[in-house]
């Protein structure tokens, strides 16, 4: 590691964190002023706005910082360049390329600090603003382990299953409709069964009634309770109950292998666990990017031009990011590729800028 | 205005245009992956949703010019000053009011332009921005659904489909009414959203399977059923806040609630914010030269966030009625001045 | 700085393209906006319509060329419709040139209606009205009913019926020519 390397680290670090900081204050400041009309609506005082604004700073820290730190290499190659120091460096021998390495040095640790907070901190913010907001706002009591009602799955090539109740907690299902598909793809019989409880490794089922739909609906046999062995119930019992906002990447993936042995698709979610991949990915590429763009020697040239450049690849990087992230949600390209495609197009982009520039100095 | 003072304010307003480039870009970053979701999976015009952006660009700059100004005439105050371009002015004449006039300008040029924006051009965007929004909620459509995916974006409805030839072609297709439980099952369906925020929808070869009252269950067989059905959008933007009427419409309510008073006389006290902070970015950007332009920004970042605490403050204590609405705004700029006129003073002398 | 800017333009350009065309590619599918006949709000356009139901041990089967039912007031316009009612004893079927079915319960039927029970038929005019009721199993029959057993004959402006019973009651002008 070259001393000047080093200092360009400091350097460096010290500007990403009070960018960092005055786009949170700006964050802060934007959605405050947005959203005074909350004041009046659910009567509260300034203060606890404030408090659900400032909650939310994780994930504004989590969104912002890849451009954030796209910022922070510009104005750090600005300072350093109308300091001369840049200059020095490449008269001494040094190659920009090398300059790269302290940028993925930081990279890489922003990857992991991106990643933890995808995994963790976000599903912790998520939470914590709907307690304050169901708490503060609502005056209601949160449970943050909430039932799931009205819960329709698709069960493997059988049919279609409805649960009016899902009660995680006691692992506990109220309401149960089954709909068996024939293989005309037809409804041909239903059972519905009134609550299951779990019982050693078997289901207790009570109430149920079984319909023939086809050649007409008919009930065929009413019980009042029966044991059984229930796949569909042990995978669902520890399903992780949110919404995907809430859930950490782990318990994506959990629900990730459950809709695949349900032979459903899981495009959707399998798009938000690469999507925090390619967003803690995108912060290294978006500074390779901007790096090149901001070195300029010659001796008419102005800082703003170069910054404008900068920003201009920046939100260009953003906007195919989003137009990508997008894309896999329609279905056209699956959600490896479109996490992938933009990254590496404009990972190229950037080596050759760094390139041409080396060459060009 | 001589030549030097031109080429002073020929430094600072691009800073001031380049500042607000970036922080509307910062501002818009989030909401950036929402209008792709809308332009793609959505299927909203993309010119809708551009010109969406552009009615709520009023709304985001009153906020960014007044910070602009004070981190454009800072940071080229101060470029020019750790370039002693200042003390080379000094040197040759160059007086107090010779800064300030240059400062003063642009510190006008953003007060005009924070005005237009604040009483004119934010009421009207917003409200344009919240008929844009109406008309994209309206636009419901299955494009993003995919095969053997339980889709449950329209509201009350769940759709699965094993086989998706096209973008509105469905082989054996399942629609659940959640609300009744009613199932619907058909060999092929077409799915076109139409303009009136609805779906039309064209199964053949499918039944119906419903619980009728008792507990009983009806099956209804069809050959080819066709069916509009439209979903009624709860109207979330109501028209009525203060954001989005005009001056007058706000002078017409003065007797009805605090809030319009406070707006009212926000949109006049924000834009002066626009002045004081070029004014005051200048004190700065050539007081701080000495030790270099690093203690510059975190001053100028906790002097936005203090206006800004006051400002939210005095908002506070006019809704509870302990200030009064119309004085309320121009407290933190009584505070800023005050600020200004003190920095001013010790830097120009 | 003037050479790099040229170059630097064409970068963002491609960049750019490359937004476009992914903007246009992806909505090259994009949706078909509604051609040809939507049907009004709420209302369901059903050909080949077959209904089947039970209540309590009897089953219905109700049939119309074409439904036009409406999910808001729960009413079904058909036509050219044909009810069966079924219940492990009788067998009842009857044909109407249209009718309405409502609230999952009311059958009202119109013109020419034609029906037959396992020994008997009966028919109407061109006017004939019939109402039936699913929940009670009882339904009335208008305008010159006129109702067969083999060669024996009843005839009535109005017959009311009652499946459950079985007992059928004509009223108006009732005329029977019987035959030992």
């Amino acid at each position: 590691m070259k001393k000047f390397h080093v200092y360009f680290i400091k350097q460096f670090l010290k500007l990403a964190f009070f960018i960092q900081i005055f786009v949170v204050i700006l964050n802060i400041v934007a959605n405050t002023s947005m959203h005074t009309k909350l004041m009046a609506k659910h009567n509260i005082s300034f203060l606890s706005l404030l408090v659900f604004e400032s909650i939310e700073l994780p994930s504004a820290i989590y969104e912002s910082m890849p451009m954030a730190l796209a910022i922070t290499t510009m104005v750090t190659i600005i300072m350093m360049i109308r300091s001369n120091e840049l200059l020095a460096y490449v008269s001494l021998g040094g190659r920009l390329r090398d300059l790269l390495f302290p940028l993925l040095g930081i990279g890489a640790v922003v990857f992991c600090i991106l990643m933890f907070m995808a995994d963790r901190v976000n599903p912790w913010v998520e939470n914590a603003r709907k307690k304050y907001e169901t708490e503060q706002f609502d005056r209601q009591p949160y449970v943050t382990k909430g039932k799931l009602t009205d819960v329709w799955m698709k069960d493997g090539e059988e049919g279609f299953v409805h649960m009016e109740l899902v009660d995680p907690i006691n692992r506990e299902f109220f309401d149960i409709t089954f709909y068996r598909m024939d293989d005309s793809f037809e409804i041909d019989r239903v059972t519905s069964i009134e609550d299951a409880k779990p019982r050693g490794g078997k289901w207790e089922l009570s109430k149920i009634k079984v319909y023939d739909i086809k050649p007409r609906p008919e009930l065929i046999l009413t019980q009042d309770n029966n044991t059984v062995e229930s796949r569909l119930f042990s995978d669902l019992a520890d399903l992780p109950v949110n919404k995907p906002k809430f859930l950490s990447l782990g318990e994506l993936s959990k629900i990730i292998k459950l809709l695949k042995k349900q032979k459903l698709n899981a495009a959707a979610y399998e798009l938000m666990v690469f999507k925090s991949y390619g967003h803690a990915i995108s912060a290294v590429i978006i500074m390779f990017l901007v790096f090149p763009v901001c070195v300029n020697f010659s001796r008419h040239s102005s800082y703003i031009i170069s910054a404008v450049n900068a920003l201009a690849l920046a939100v260009a990087y953003w906007l195919s990011v989003s137009s990508f992230q997008s894309l896999g949600k329609t279905g056209v390209m699956s959600p490896l590729l479109v996490s992938i495609i933009p990254n590496i197009l404009f990972l190229a982009v950037a080596v050759y800028l760094v390139y041409r520039r080396e060459t060009a100095s | 205005m001589n030549t030097l003072q031109r080429y002073i304010i020929r430094e600072i307003v691009p800073l001031f245009i380049f500042g607000n480039v970036l922080f509307v870009v910062f501002l818009l970053l989030e909401k950036l992956i929402n209008l792709a979701d809308l332009f793609f999976t959505k299927n909203v015009p993309g010119l809708l949703i551009a010109q969406t952006v552009i009615y709520y660009l009023p709304s985001f700059l009153m906020i960014t010019i007044p910070t602009s100004a004070l981190m454009a005439s800072m940071v080229g105050f101060g470029r020019m000053s750790s370039d002693s371009e200042i003390t080379v002015m000094k040197a040759a004449g160059a007086g107090g009011v010779f800064f300030l006039k240059p400062a003063a300008a642009v510190g006008i040029g953003a007060f005009l332009l924070s005005l237009v924006m604040s009483v004119y051009l934010m009421p009207l965007g917003s409200t344009l921005a919240i008929n844009n929004l109406t008309k994209i909620a309206k636009s419901i459509s299955v494009k993003d659904m995919k095969e053997n995916e339980m889709y449950d974006e329209i509201p009350g409805l769940l759709f699965y489909a094993d086989k998706r030839p096209d973008d509105n072609e469905f082989g054996k297709i399942v629609v659940i009414d959640k609300n009744t439980g009613t199932i619907i099952t058909a060999e092929t369906g077409a799915i076109v959203p139409s303009e009136e925020a609805a779906l039309v929808m064209n199964f053949s070869n499918g039944r119906v399977v419903a619980e009728t009252a008792g507990d009983e269950r009806t099956v209804v067989r069809f050959g080819e059923m066709a069916m509009n059905l439209p979903f009624e959008l709860k109207d979330k933007f109501s028209k009525r806040d203060e954001y989005f009427m005009t001056m007058t419409e706000l002078a017409e309510n003065f007797g009805e609630h605090v809030n319009y008073r406070f707006e009212f006389s926000k949109r006049l006290a924000l834009p002066v914010a626009g002045l004081l902070m070029g004014i005051l970015g200048m004190s700065l950007g050539i007081f701080f030269h000495r030790s270099g332009r690093s203690i510059g920004i975190p001053l100028s970042l906790g002097l936005t966030l203090f206006y800004y605490m006051i400002f939210f403050t005095s908002l506070n204590l006019a809704r509870a009625g302990a200030m009064d609405a119309f004085f309320a705004p121009w407290l933190a700029n009584i505070f800023f001045t005050a600020v200004t006129a003190v920095f001013a003073y010790r830097v120009l002398k | 700085m003037r050479n790099m800017g040229r170059r630097f333009k064409i970068i963002l350009a491609a960049a750019g393209g490359v937004v476009l065309l992914l903007a246009l590619f992806s909505c090259s599918g994009s949706d078909k906006r509604v051609k040809g006949y939507v049907p009004p709000s709420n209302v369901f356009e059903i050909t080949d319509f077959e209904m089947l139901t039970g209540r309590e041990g009897a089953n219905y089967r109700l049939t119309a060329v074409k439904a036009s039912f409406n999910r808001i007031e729960n009413i079904a316009e058909l036509t050219d419709i044909t009810v069966e009612f079924e219940d492990g004893e009788e067998k009842i079927t009857a044909r109407a040139d249209r009718g309405y079915y409502l609230q999952n319960r009311y059958l009202v039927a119109e013109g020419n209606i034609r029906g037959k029970t396992d020994d008997l038929s009966f028919e109407t005019s061109e006017s004939g009205i019939m109402n039936y009721d699913f929940e009670s199993y009882t339904g009335t029959i208008e305008n010159d009913v006129v109702c067969m057993q083999g060669s024996n004959t009843i005839r009535a402006d109005r017959a009311e019926m009652d499946f459950k019973t079985k007992i059928t009651e004509f009223k108006g002008n009732v005329s029977i020519s019987y035959f030992m």
